[in-house]
């Protein structure tokens, strides 16, 4: 009976036309543009910026207008990213730069006109595997009719995570508008049309992949093989981490390691650098975490990875 | 195994992928939010498949994986989401209080539940796609379902 209610509700569930088609055309465009299409954009493209020069040009900016940018505008065009449904913010991205091998930096602008306060503001790659969870503004005074200007940095496991994963920058805010009502604003960014400086070569970099509760990720650094986790703090987990590597097949009793691990931003993190040879590491093969809270074994999840992968020359 | 389009893989899959990504959500928004970004990197990473029961599975995986990612969000835990109007109410098979009681569910229930009774999948091979061991998963659908029945048994009395 409960099987029949429960087909019954979510069969009556379905994604709209207008999803598919916006999916759609958001994975296609790319594609199947034209050389035609790609023209006529780019006059398109041309004319819109001739136009936009002109109109700053004859139409002087209001008084009590906070200056945008102005040193960088026109070496470095904004790019907006969109408005909220209600055209209450505005978020505008420029200068996105690879501070070091491994910090993306970029300058964010928030604008919102009718925006008393801005609760939260997080930003994350949409890919999820590891990055630091931004947070900014956290019930900061937002005052109305004004704009906050943000630098923003998100540090990465290694370059390579920027130019592999993630391509996506998600940015999520939160706001309070004056009737106190909360609203939400999620914006998406390819961060891959910036035009990046850093030009160290790839490392070569595997994900491991993720459970419920642990995010590995694998480079090598320094003729080391790093395995970085990151764990959320809530629920309650481990203080400490077992980690088991071995041989493919055979049981995990190769190599132990139990260390302190470190909690920022709400996640705890531990970094493992695996001093093994090149001419060893690629036969071991299945790497099992057991994370643990004291002497109690919480649980413990199998991954299989292949490393060779890591080790091409 | 011809590979299909990707047109032709939305259209097949279009439902399923959001059906289970509001399974797990129950927020339609998210859902669509959860629908772009699973066939997008569909569309991105053009995995060749060797049956269609694989392609499937892998369209699972990452839409619970997507979802799962979107509640481990440190801002999705501090938003109170506003109460939505859903669509599923105006819909002649709309079961208010199953739809209720879902909302009341763990989202790991929820996923286990509705890959168990609606696509027919066995908790063996729920296992598979979800990453867990057979015993999680037969005890997750037991306790889902009895917290269901319990929650329903609640409106029936009330």
């Amino acid at each position: 009976m409960l099987k029949e209610r429960y087909t019954r509700l979510a069969g009556s569930l379905h994604a709209r036309d207008a999803l598919i088609e916006r999916t759609l055309d958001a994975a296609l465009r790319p594609r199947t543009r034209s050389s035609v299409g790609w023209c006529l954009t780019a006059l398109a493209v041309c004319a819109l910026m001739v136009l936009a020069v002109v109109v700053t040009q004859i139409i002087p900016p209001p008084k009590d207008s906070i200056a945008f940018n102005d040193e960088t505008a026109s070496e470095d065009p904004l790019l907006p990213l969109g408005h909220a449904a209600s055209d209450d913010l505005t978020l505008l991205v420029s200068n996105a730069r690879m501070a070091d091998a491994r910090t993306l930096s970029f300058d964010l602008v928030i604008r919102g006109d009718k925006v008393d306060k801005l609760s939260t503001f997080d930003i994350m790659p949409s890919a999820h595997l590891y990055c630091q969870e931004t947070r900014l503004a956290d019930q900061d005074e937002f005052a109305p009719d004004n704009e906050r200007h943000f630098t923003i940095s998100l540090e990465a496991f290694s370059d390579s995570y920027w130019r592999t994963f993630g391509p996506m920058l998600q940015m999520e805010i939160s706001q309070y508008t004056s009737g106190n009502t909360r609203q939400q604003i999620c914006h998406n960014m390819d961060w891959r049309t910036m035009d990046f400086t850093c030009t160290d070569t790839d490392k070569p970099l595997i994900v491991l992949g993720e459970n419920a509760a642990i995010t590995a990720l694998f480079f090598e650094e320094d003729g080391k093989l790093h395995i970085l986790t990151r764990q959320p703090t809530e629920p309650p987990v481990s203080d400490y981490m077992l980690l088991w590597l071995s041989h493919k097949g055979a049981l995990p009793n190769s190599n132990a390691i139990s260390e302190q691990a470190t909690v920022r931003n709400g996640f705890l993190y531990t970094d493992y650098g695996f001093d093994i040879t090149r001419e060893v590491l690629p036969d071991y093969q299945l790497l099992t975490f057991t994370q643990s809270t004291g002497e109690v074994i919480r649980g413990s999840w199998p991954f299989t990875v292949d490393l060779t992968p890591l080790f091409v020359q | 195994m011809e590979q299909p389009s990707l047109e032709q893989v939305i259209h097949s899959y279009a439902d399923m992928v959001y059906r289970l990504a509001y399974a797990y959500l129950r927020n339609l928004t998210d859902a669509d939010d959860a629908f772009q970004d699973v066939f997008l990197k569909y569309a991105e990473k053009a995995p060749a498949f060797t049956s269609e029961e694989h392609r499937k599975a892998w369209l699972i995986r990452v839409t619970i994986n997507r979802c799962r990612s979107h509640y481990r969000s440190g801002w999705r835990k501090r938003i109170i989401p506003l109460d939505e109007a859903r669509n599923a109410a105006t819909s002649p098979s709309f079961d208010p209080e199953l739809d209720e009681a879902l909302t009341r569910l763990p989202a790991k229930y929820r996923t286990v539940i509705h890959l168990h009774y609606f696509e027919n999948y066995t908790t063996s091979e729920i296992a598979c796609l979800t990453g867990q061991r057979d015993a999680t998963v037969r005890s997750q659908l037991t306790r889902g379902r009895k917290m269901l029945e319990n929650l329903l048994k609640g409106d029936c009395d009330a």
